[in-house]
């Protein structure tokens, strides 16, 4: 009789299958936990522009964000109001609009 | 007969004790990137956090009672540092910064260049004489 520990080949295939579907679940598991904080921080970034743009309307966007159609074929799109025919005065102590209002949807994306 | 005899059974168990080792060495990897995910996550969560508060609320201008989301107030900007330094603390780092504005930068604990994992939020912001490009507020947390 052997001594020591024997191998059959129905053994090492079954060992070598539960460590394959042990490896398949994990890189579920991770992909499933791998999440990303792009959109949420897109979603700011689209609202800030929404903001500045009330004080300011004629700053142009810095190069790492683009809006409207500069975003058609990205995948990750955020939506910011974009306020029209609007006069707006600002100053320290009120602001008043003018003329009539129209809102319209841009997306933002990154650049 | 001299030499070594392989046998089907030795060969099954060293391809069996190689794939065990090469697991486990996956295994090791995965969790050690595992780690640095989590903690990457973590520094943005911050750095996302503390670029909302300042844009809304901490360097925001005020004008009777209201406050102006996202125009912020080069005046207000050491309330911004010393909220940082509260906020977070060795073996942490941060900094921060406006574009077009270089009177405006915080650097805490060395900053954040040549750090291995950097967490980045950028803001859109907005104050009295800007002109060109959009400022952009920076928060760079990291460790």
């Amino acid at each position: 009789m052997k001594k020591g520990v024997v191998f059959t080949m129905d053994a090492a295939f079954a060992l070598y299958i539960s460590l394959l579907v042990m490896g398949t679940m994990m890189v579920l598991l991770e992909a499933d936990t791998n999440y990303s904080d792009d959109p949420l921080a897109l979603s700011r970034l689209a609202k800030d522009l929404y903001e500045v743009r009330k004080y300011d309307l004629t700053l142009n966007l810095p190069s790492f964000i683009k809006k409207g159609s500069a975003c058609d074929g990205k995948t990750l799109i955020a939506a910011v109001q974009n306020v029209t025919y609007r006069d707006i005065q600002y100053d320290d102590y009120s602001w008043t609009t003018k003329s009539s209002v129209s809102i319209t949807t841009d997306k933002v994306c990154y650049g | 007969m001299k030499g070594q005899l392989f046998t089907m059974d030795v060969l099954a168990s060293v391809l069996i004790v190689t794939i065990i080792v090469a697991f486990t060495t996956w295994e090791f990897e995965q969790v050690y990137s595992r780690a640095s995910d989590t903690q990457y996550e973590k520094l943005n969560s911050l750095a996302s956090d503390i670029a909302q508060m300042a844009v809304k609320n901490i360097l925001a201008n005020r004008s009777r009672g209201t406050i102006r989301a996202n125009w912020i107030e080069p005046g207000r900007w050491d309330l911004l540092k010393g909220n940082m330094s509260e906020m977070i603390s060795p073996p942490y780092s941060y900094y921060a910064m406006v574009s077009s504005r270089s009177d405006l930068t915080i650097t805490g604990y060395g900053g954040c260049d040549a750090k291995a994992n950097v967490a980045v939020a950028r803001r859109l912001v907005y104050f009295r004489g800007a002109s060109g490009e959009i400022p952009v507020l920076t928060v760079k947390v990291c460790v």
